[in-house]
């Protein structure tokens, strides 16, 4: 009989099923306690409960780590740790070189600040200097010596340089180029000019995607002989800027903010301050410092600076040639023609005390129309002088791709740089550069330059580097390592000297060589230099300069006035950027914080044009429940060829392995600059760079452009756009509206992507182009 | 039935009480005590590689301590010498003695010698050698009679109180810049008039010196 338990504890206790029975016989409910692994549950709880106990009787925790003290066998002269050094030194730059002393602590480089004691510098120093100290010790640094995709050692590396310079003597450099970048080093000048003796078929090359050359190039044309001019923006009472950002964008921009505000400085009631005059198409720096700025269009300062020609030799009579020239480029009045004018009365008002300035981004026949009106109003030789410098030989990246092409390039040796990034896109220079049988790269980063390339041996930081520059009045300034290569990189100079097979290969000897020609082998001076980080007396002299009027009239004549922008051909500027320069900087976390100084963009890349533009086009800022601004990708395309948005054509991440986009991780992708083909304008005269950069939220795999070297646009898929400029602001819309010059193309409604199998994210992509895209219709100003 | 709880049981719960307080004294004297830097530092004395003793050079020849810890007055670090500044000395002295190999090997090779640390302060604790011995506090006021030690040991607990003791009061430390390195030195032998003298003059130096004896968390805790 079965017993009815009196008490009972549930239905099926009191039911006495069998499934009960099982499981109150069973201890663990069925699964739990079937472990099949030998080490029971029960056996490593004993075994880690005894662990557990016998550590606490060892007390290992509570025990005194014995630390040792390791002090020098012989101490370095002049050190004390924990008191910082400080050495005077210079960060090159293009076609100049900031003189710098650099903290070092501890060894180690840790903060620059302009060199006081430098004639010229007046111990200022800019934002990429500043912030230089970060890219030592970017973790994505190239750190291997890579030959023929695999690492090897730095001997085999070297070695293989040797190599290459033993070819090279065989036959006299035939089918060996150079590359570089520019440089005001006169020990680079030096080695450029042994190799050209010992090799004397090698052919070189310079690249620069932001170029300051052209001020050179026009002042020699100009004036007939190879000079560079030099800005006393202190003792100009009238200033007229043409597009040119003189105290943002432009070269030794940290010497011309002391000198410019030096000359609005007031201290004694009857002192007068400089006047600026800024005719521009962006908003600048400069603009916005300016007393009277005029808004044009960037084909159009041509036309501007004619007009001022024309008013101004119109009173000053002579320079007939100039004269007949700008006639036909000023056109017919402009709208702006009263403000020409009183700008033209104000520069003949002071002859002498005035300074017509140019952008680097302006074409060549603005620079002659500047120095003409500089020449004609007397400031030439006062608030502009003229120093001497070696002529360019240098081929163009065009040539050198033309040679590339004609298989004529047997090693190309690439000296600093990323062509294959920021090449013009005409040149389609990953392919063209793979023409080469050998290429040897000298590079900061393993990029994509990196990725074409054979060899790549680690470029070391100038704060690594032996070194030397001049400064923009041309005075010597010392490059002075503070350490070691932190990854073994080799300087340029260094390379060049294996290359060349040459006897002084450490790049102190080349440097010190070089000083030993210039003033002399004095050890004490050498000393002083290295000390106080300049050669006194070192500074040229400016020249005595005869305008050629006919010369650069010819050049002015040739040029053609661009077209006013319309809606439907609008006109795009790339400018150098405030932060990451021509993308450079793209690693460095503390320029990517740093606020544009115009929009206060951290972070992003916008495109800005006017809120009419935008209207025009049919770009709507979309406001969601959120209160949050969204905006559309911006697509451009100019000629048939489109700037992109984030990771567009970014193939590489920093490791130089990994396909874009890399999963999961943020990655920052470098500004891209590429030189478009000339559509906006009539001839080739404007340079239009566009530059494409990024920011990539936490977004896998959400969009992915195609590269855009072929020619075709590049697809999109959802996205959201985040408005990042309160004039700017685009966002989805209406179809393009025509294609002829530049448009910005409207991609599909963004909607937000999904993560698979989990909720809607959230994720904002941020903005995209680094273009501003500045349209017929107005600027930023209103 | 007999009882279930013997007669004795009665005292037990006092017996327990008294009991847990004794060993709860115990317990918690031990910890004040053995816990203490008093305790787990002071007297720490690790075997250095080289028998190197300040008896003899600081006592008994004389040596100043800057001629070694050179950078005490300029640094927030007081540097263990390089072995080239013994061989300044020993390249004429022992020059040949056994156990001075280490530091010839050192200073020939730039191997550095192994020493042991003996006094540190942790690392959430910024300490500056130059500051203190700047203003007047002497190295025996932290390190003890370094000058009699043949193998250096820790003589001062060189904890948070034994900071703050010396800042709210600095101005019972402070002695004549000169006699900043002269570890034997006192105001007077009888105590009395040392007492007094150190009073008069502490003062005096802290008004003098500009001595702020930081007392603020950030001060150390930075």
């Amino acid at each position: 009989m079965k017993i009815i338990p009196k008490y009972w504890r549930s239905l099926d206790h009191l039911a006495d099923t069998p499934e009960f029975r099982q499981w109150v016989e069973r201890e663990f409910p069925s699964g739990a306690s079937e472990f099949t692994d030998p080490v029971s549950r029960r056996h490593f709880v004993r075994i880690m409960s005894a662990s557990f106990l016998l550590a606490g009787f060892g007390l290992t925790g509570c025990r005194r780590p014995e630390e040792k003290i390791l002090p020098f066998g012989k101490a370095p002269e002049n050190y004390v740790h924990g008191v910082p050094q400080f050495f005077a030194t210079a960060m090159p730059t293009r076609s100049s070189a900031i003189p710098l002393v650099a903290k070092s602590s501890d060894g180690r480089p840790t903060k620059v600040e302009g060199n006081a004691l430098h004639p010229d510098s007046n111990g200022a120093a800019d934002r990429y200097a500043q912030a230089s100290v970060l890219n030592l010790y970017d973790p994505d640094r190239a750190m291997r010596f890579v030959g023929n995709g695999n690492a090897v050692k730095r001997e085999a590396a070297l070695d293989f340089l040797g190599e290459v310079s033993k070819k090279a003597q065989a036959d006299g450099g035939r089918g060996l180029c150079f590359l570089l970048e520019r440089s005001s080093s006169p020990s680079r000048a030096r080695l450029q000019k042994l190799i050209g003796e010992k090799f004397p078929q090698a052919r070189w090359f310079i690249y620069e995607p932001v170029d300051f050359d052209i001020h050179r190039q026009a002042a020699s044309l100009a004036f007939g002989k190879s000079v560079t001019p030099y800005y006393k923006l202190d003792e100009a009472k009238v200033i007229v800027s043409l597009d040119c950002d003189f105290i943002g964008g432009e070269e030794d921009a940290y010497i011309n903010i002391r000198r410019f505000t030096k000359g609005r400085k007031i201290e004694k009631p009857d002192d007068t301050m400089n006047r600026l005059y800024a005719v521009e198409a962006l908003f600048t720096l400069t603009g916005a410092n300016a007393d009277h700025r005029l808004r044009v269009s960037s084909g159009q300062v041509l036309t501007v600076a004619a007009r001022l020609a024309v008013e101004i030799l119109k009173q000053r009579g002579g320079f007939d040639e100039i004269n007949s020239a700008v006639q036909s480029l000023a056109g017919s009045a402009l709208a702006n023609e009263k403000w020409i004018v009183e700008c033209a009365k104000d520069l003949l008002a002071n002859p002498g005390k005035g300074l017509v300035l140019v952008g680097q981004r302006q074409p060549l026949a603005v620079h002659l129309v500047a120095n003409a009106l500089n020449a004609a109003l007397g400031n030439a030789g006062k608030t502009v002088v003229f120093n001497v410098v070696p002529e360019a030989k240098e081929g163009t990246i065009s040539d050198l791709a033309q040679a590339l092409n004609a298989g004529q390039v047997d090693t190309l040796v690439i000296l600093g740089g990323n062509p294959v990034y920021n090449a013009p896109a005409d040149l389609n220079w990953a392919q063209t550069q793979r023409k080469a049988k050998t290429i040897v790269r000298l590079g900061y980063y393993e990029d994509e330059t990196f990725a074409v390339s054979g060899w790549q041996l680690p470029l070391a930081h100038y704060l690594e580097s032996w070194g030397d520059a001049r400064t923009a009045d041309s005075t010597l300034v010392p490059v002075q390592p503070l350490i070691e290569p932190l990854f073994g990189g080799v300087t340029e100079l260094e390379t060049l000297a294996r290359i060349g097979g040459l006897e002084t290969i450490k790049p102190h000897d080349i440097v010190r060589e070089t000083y030993r020609g210039i003033a002399g082998g004095n050890e004490d001076n050498w000393k002083r230099f290295l000390h106080d980080g300049y050669l006194p007396g070192s500074a040229s002299k400016p020249v005595e300069t005869q305008f050629n009027a006919s010369a650069a009239a010819k050049a002015i004549g040739a040029a053609k006035p661009a077209m006013p922008p319309t809606k439907d051909s609008l006109e795009v500027v790339f400018h150098r950027d405030y932060k990451l320069d021509d993308g450079r900087y793209n690693n460095n976390g503390w320029l990517q914080e740093l606020p544009d100084p115009i929009t206060k963009i951290v972070w992003e890349n916008v495109l800005v044009m006017s809120k009419k533009t935008a209207d025009d086009l049919g770009l709507v800022i979309r406001n969601n429940e959120n209160n949050q601004l969204f905006v559309p990708l911006v697509k451009i395309q100019v000629n048939g060829r489109a700037v992109d948005s984030a990771g567009a054509g970014r193939q590489y991440s920093w490791s130089g392995s990994r396909l874009w986009p890399p999963a999961n991780r943020p990655r920052w992708t470098r500004l891209r600059l590429r030189r478009l083909s000339s559509a906006c304008h009539d001839g080739d005269a404007f340079r239009e760079w566009r530059e494409v950069g990024a920011h990539r939220s936490d977004t896998p795999a959400c969009h992915y452009t195609r590269p855009l070297d072929d020619g075709r646009t590049a697809a999109h898929s959802g996205g959201e756009f985040e408005a990042v400029s309160g004039q700017s602001a685009l966002r989805q819309g209406d179809e393009p509206r025509g294609t002829a010059g530049c448009s910005p193309a409207v991609p599909q409604p963004a909607r937000p992507a999904q993560r698979k199998g989990s909720a809607p994210v959230g994720y904002v992509h941020r903005s995209e182009c680094v273009c501003r895209l500045l349209g017929l219709h107005g600027g930023l100003s209103e | 039935m007999s009882d279930i709880f013997p007669k004795w049981t009665n005292r037990l719960p006092l017996q327990i009480a008294i009991g847990a307080l004794l060993a709860g004294t115990a317990v918690t004297a031990g910890i004040w005590y053995y816990f203490t830097p008093k305790y787990a530092r002071v007297g720490y004395e690790p075997i250095q590689p080289v028998a190197f003793s300040h008896a003899i050079h600081a006592d008994q020849i004389g040596i100043d301590c800057r001629y070694c810890h050179s950078a005490v007055e300029k640094s927030w670090y007081s540097n263990i010498p390089s072995a080239s500044t013994c061989m300044n000395c020993h390249n004429q002295v022992l020059k040949d003695s056994p156990k001075l190999e280490l530091v010839r090997e050192s200073a020939a090779t730039g191997k550095p010698i192994p020493w042991v640390q003996v006094h540190k302060t942790p690392d959430y604790v910024y300490f500056n050698h130059s500051v203190h011995v700047n203003r007047g506090i002497s190295c025996v006021e932290c390190h003890g009679q370094i000058n009699k030690m043949d193998e250096v040991h820790h003589a001062k607990p060189l904890s948070m109180t034994f900071c703050l003791d010396c800042h709210r009061n600095p101005g019972a430390h402070l002695r004549p810049p000169d006699k900043i390195t002269d570890l034997n030195w006192k105001w007077n032998d009888d105590p009395k008039i040392a007492a007094e003298l150190q009073k008069q003059n502490g003062d005096k130096f802290v008004h003098d010196w500009k001595v702020q004896s930081l007392q603020s968390c950030s001060a150390c805790h930075r």
